[in-house]
């Protein structure tokens, strides 16, 4: 089926199967290193994407600008997760591991219902940034401005990440936190403000998907279920816990997605959880994930 | 660190010796309930007790937890429809179509997943439960209906030939059910096998140097579980004479996870509890206002931080602490 | 010394924990023991469900509004017949599970004379099977294929459109007006399915050329993918059987990629809420379909004396979906009065059948045959960035209801669309 398509249109179809991907990555990153540093699944991901969405409506109305709203969602997000954090989480590490799995949950419930009261039932609208609408034309492919931004975008974020992760101080407690988080305190390094720290960036991370998504969508209350459950595909197809299968899992995801709408339109939100399936089948661990860790 | 072990040691020392009233009990109370409340609260009430029972099963007793569940709810509700509509079945058959389907897909899920870490497992069953969510609305139709569900699956519900269209009616004929499923999951946990299964849930390591298999054991809970949620689905499709797609969506899901927790993991009457008390803060609230998941999700978020044995345990933990006290001063006495 | 305090700590908490238990248990409790409403003498008792939770909640509510407002206007009046009417109402979530549950209760417990409400076609089909196995009237608020074929009941009326009625209207002026070659993109379930059927038979009709359809399941937030499909075939008009936000994050990438500006785009079904929600990208190149907007007032009376009503109690218009509850609210209580009763139910429906009235657009009527109610669409398009508050679109057509309808003996049968071959 796929050799009777022009060569420009898989090529199209590829760069929309990328940019989709990209929001899975920085979904998925953001859980990753939660989990990955407080063995916690964020099940209130999606919610603080969505967070994320409404933040960027109310600073574009204000100022105008998305450049601003991009960077208060990620601030005032990660604001919000680390006082969930301190609040709400601390108390139960040491317990079961399943409780703030749960937690987070409650939260996920919770938190649309906060915004349906605060910003009525209606969702809003956010116009796409100026510099970045319309499409350019490449050779035989017209390729959308916005969505070359989020590639772009996606990139500099993960490359930035990379950095701060391997080459600032903080980021190497951090993954040496992920590591070993007794031997880390027992250094005489403080682990319970590095929990809060990787919780507020991995809901960061969240509220800036939210945030790129939403000239693409709209922001409304409802939107963090289809964006926790992608996210957690990508995990698994990845690797719980790892930053490179979040990456590759994401990235793999948004394409076969893409192809699949391509093809067969109505099986692409099923392939998603099939390919989820047959990667479980034959690498149970995900694509990048320790052995051991699952 | 040992006085920990100590005091667990003299609790389970304290703890009553189980005995079958307590089914009996429950029994008698749930007869009465459709004289208080609503009957269709009632039969809901007992339908997802029962799909709780499982749940709890697997949750509270063994320590996994699911978050795909209803997978297993959907999928006998499915199959029993399907059963009954095109093959006009009768109820039983209907029924046991709905269990043995939910079985299956449990040992499938299980064999591919149970050996995954406790929140791997969660992840894993809830992408599971969304695939046959998406595979059930799209790719298969024509079979399921689609959005629109199962409609006009039976003119009337007869077992045998006595007819349970009146409403409570089929409440006695879901209670009969239920009270079954009471009294089994007791026995079970009383069982050698139920015993394995707490064992697992304190100390996994441990069981395993035991010499047992932890995987397997976990493996027979998940079905088990998958054929209470395959019951309580084909009841919902009698009870409802309809299945909505929804019954395969991640809400049913994460219902199911609340009411649990709510009325309290790995108590036996946790589940009972945590579904009425769960319903009756669905149905009370949303009278007052449409933002009613605030106050459930809060409430649950409380109950996670402050009471996260949910309400049986609580009770229950308070009352063995309580007991134990009044040991130790007989001890204190005698010495 | 010490175990005296913890005794003393372990029965206050047992006592908190108990307290706490026990206000649990008992304080929502209490609603439930006295919830027992008996069948009151002298009162007209009407039961309606509505998703108030859920991505469609804005429209229940409106819902809601517009019912209490019908329910309010007749009690002020006096009544139906000297009784008061008691309205109750419950959220179904937008899940058949509990909108089914809603129904038992409203009708097993609540003693209700007649139910109404819900959002979805998919569970008015449920709650109509089961208001006609109890002889129960249902009024459905909203668009609904049970009036057609095996779902007719003696009992279910439908206040909305049947789903092809609003394809047939909105196809008719795209190929009219707009141009000839189109596209679609459909939600893949029943409802988008019947649109598309209705747009595939006017195609045949009007000699129209059908270039393609792309299936999107119900939830989709990325429509790029679909776009490059709709690139090569070059429609000029491109057909939304979507809803919600799928219809929202459609425009919204079609706009990204300038398709709007290229390719008119039809929205057989739309609201305010998804006007608002798409936000400047809904311009004058996006027409959508509703069979009640608020700009009406100023062509009909009668719509001009609602929307006011409407807009003194709640402050903003009505959508489509509150004006079908008013409609409906208000044509059973015609009924009975007609009927001169408010207890024989076969006397109510028998009124209700051929019923004619003017309540909200022009003179409409209730069709005996299939229960369907006979109403106009309205075609409008939108303003982009000229939008203001609630005037957010341009009324460009109203399509008579006898046009847009299939005769009694076809809806039996289903006909003609039972037998449109769907593409793949």
């Amino acid at each position: 089926m796929i050799s009777d398509i022009p060569l420009n249109v898989i090529l199209m179809q590829l760069f929309f199967g990328l940019a989709l991907g990209s929001i899975f990555v920085i979904m998925a990153s953001g859980l990753s290193i939660i989990y990955g540093l407080l063995d916690v699944v964020n099940f209130a991901h999606g919610a603080f994407a969505m967070l994320g969405a409404y933040v960027v409506f109310c600073a574009v109305s204000l100022s105008g600008n998305f450049a601003v709203g991009i960077v208060s969602a990620i601030v005032i997000v990660a604001l919000i997760g680390a006082l969930v954090e301190v609040v709400l989480l601390k108390p139960l590490y040491g317990k079961d591991p399943l409780l703030p799995l749960l937690l987070t949950f409650g939260l996920a419930v919770a938190i649309p219902d906060v915004i349906k009261i605060a910003f009525g039932l209606i969702g809003k609208a956010v116009a796409y940034p100026a510099a970045f609408s319309g499409a350019t034309k490449v050779g035989p492919l017209i390729l959308s401005n916005y969505r070359m931004f989020i590639i772009v975008f996606t990139l500099a974020v993960l490359i930035s990440l990379w950095i701060f992760l391997k080459k600032s101080d903080l980021g190497m407690i951090i993954r040496a936190a992920t590591q070993d988080s007794l031997m880390v305190q027992v250094l005489g390094i403080n682990t319970s403000r590095i929990w809060t720290i990787g919780f507020a960036l991995g809901v960061g991370l969240a509220a800036l998907a939210g945030a790129i998504a939403v000239p693409m969508m709209s922001a409304t209350p409802d939107m963090g279920v289809e964006m926790t459950m992608g996210a957690f595909v990508v995990t698994v197809v990845g690797g719980l816990g790892s930053l490179g299968g979040a990456i590759v899992g994401g990235l793999l995801i948004g394409v076969i997605v893409a192809f699949t709408a391509l093809v067969a339109g109505e099986y692409s939100n099923v392939a998603m959880y099939f390919c989820m399936a047959v990667i479980l089948l034959i690498r149970p661990r995900g694509l990048f994930g320790e052995s051991g860790r699952e | 660190m040992k006085q920990a072990t100590d005091k667990k040691a003299m609790l389970t020392d304290v703890e009553p010796k189980p005995r079958a009233t307590i089914v009996w009990g429950t029994a008698l109370v749930l007869v009465a309930l459709p004289f208080v409340i609503s009957v269709p609260l009632s039969t809901e009430i007992l339908i997802w007790t029962i799909f709780g029972l499982g749940f709890n099963l697997l949750l509270g007793y063994t320590g996994v937890l699911s978050f795909g569940h209803a997978a297993y709810f959907g999928l006998g509700a499915y199959s029993a429809g399907l059963a009954i509509k095109y093959w006009q079945v009768d109820i039983l058959t209907g029924i046991a179509v709905g269990v043995v389907a939910s079985m299956l897909l449990a040992c499938f899920i299980g064999a591919l997943a149970i050996r995954r870490r406790g929140v791997y497992f969660a992840m894993i069953s809830l992408a599971f439960g969304q695939m046959l969510y998406f595979t059930a609305l799209s790719p298969l139709k024509e079979i399921t209906r689609g959005e629109d569900g199962l409609t006009h699956i039976m003119a009337t519900v007869n077992l045998f030939s006595v007819s349970l269209d009146k409403p409570k009616h089929l409440y006695y004929f879901v209670l009969a059910i239920t009270v079954v499923m009471l009294y089994l999951t007791w026995r079970i946990l009383q069982s050698p096998f139920g015993k394995m299964l707490q064992a697992f849930r304190e100390n996994e390591e441990r069981a395993k140097a035991c010499g047992y298999n932890t995987t397997l054991v976990k493996f027979f809970s998940l079905v088990l579980s998958g054929l209470y949620g395959g019951l309580a689905g084909a009841l919902n499709t009698l009870y409802l004479g309809y299945v909505p797609l929804t019954s395969l969506f991640w809400l049913t899901s994460g219902t199911i996870v609340m009411m649990t927790v709510l009325g309290g993991r790995g108590t036996f009457l946790g589940p009972l509890v945590g579904v009425a008390v769960f319903l009756f803060l669905q149905n009370t609230i949303s009278l007052f206002t449409p933002r009613w998941e605030l106050f459930v999700g809060a409430i649950f978020v409380v109950i996670i931080l402050i009471f996260p044995g949910g309400i049986m345990g609580t009770l229950r933990e308070k009352y063995l602490s309580r007991k134990m006290v009044k040991l130790q001063n007989k001890a204190a006495d005698f010495q | 010394m010490d175990e005296k305090l913890d005794k003393k700590v372990a029965r206050r908490d047992f006592l908190k924990a108990s307290a706490l238990a026990g206000a649990v248990l008992l304080g929502p409790g209490i609603p439930f023991i006295t919830r027992r409403a008996s069948a009151k003498e002298g009162v007209v008792k009407y039961g309606t469900m509505h998703p108030l939770t859920g991505p469609y909640s804005a429209l229940g509510a409106d819902q809601v509004n517009a019912t209490r407002l019908a329910v309010e206007e007749w009690n002020a009046k006096g009544g139906i017949l000297g009784r008061k009417i008691e309205w109750v109402h419950r959220d179904d979530q937008l899940n058949g599970a509990v909108a089914l549950r809603r129904a038992k209760e409203l009708l097993e417990e609540e003693k209700c004379d007649f139910i109404g409400g819900t959002l979805s076609g998919a569970i008015s089909l449920a709650i109509n099977e089961f208001a006609c196995k109890n002889k129960t009237p249902y009024l459905a608020y909203c668009m609904s294929d049970m009036v057609l074929g095996a779902d007719q009941c003696k009992y279910g009326f439908a206040f909305m459109m049947i789903p092809y009625s609003a394809a047939l209207a909105t196809s008719k002026y795209a190929f009219e007006k707009l141009g000839k070659k189109w596209f679609a993109i459909t939600a893949d379930y029943r409802w988008g399915h019947s649109l598309l059927e209705g747009w595939m038979w006017q195609s045949q009709q009007m000699g129209a050329q059908f270039l393609g359809n792309v299936y999107a399941p119900l939830g989709t937030t990325d429509f790029s993918t679909y776009f490059t499909k709709i690139m090569a075939a070059k429609p000029e008009v491109l057909v939304m059987n979507n809803l919600g936000a799928d219809q929202t994050a459609a425009i919204k990438q079609l706009s990204e990629l300038g398709l709007t500006k290229q390719m008119k785009i039809v929205c057989t079904k739309t609201a305010m809420a998804t006007i608002k929600e798409v936000g400047a990208a809904y311009d004058e190149n996006v027409m959508g379909g509703m069979s009640f907007y608020w700009g009406l007032k100023d062509k009909y009376p009668a719509s001009k004396k609602f929307i006011e009503a409407y807009m003194k109690k709640f402050g903003q218009p009505v959508e489509q979906d509150g004006e079908t509850g008013y409609v409906a609210t208000n044509v059973i209580l015609m009924a009975m009065q007609k009927a001169n009763t408010v207890t024989d139910k076969e006397k109510i429906v028998a009124a209700m059948e051929g019923l004619n009235y003017t309540l909200t657009k022009g003179p409409e009527s209730v069709r005996a045959c299939d229960h369907q109610r006979v109403q106009s669409y309205v075609l409008v398009k939108g303003k982009g960035t000229k939008a203001k508050g609630w005037d957010l679109a341009d009324i460009v057509a109203e399509i008579p209801g006898e046009s847009i309808i299939m005769s009694c003996a076809d809806n039996a049968k289903k006909l003609p669309f039972a037998n449109i071959k769907l593409p793949k």
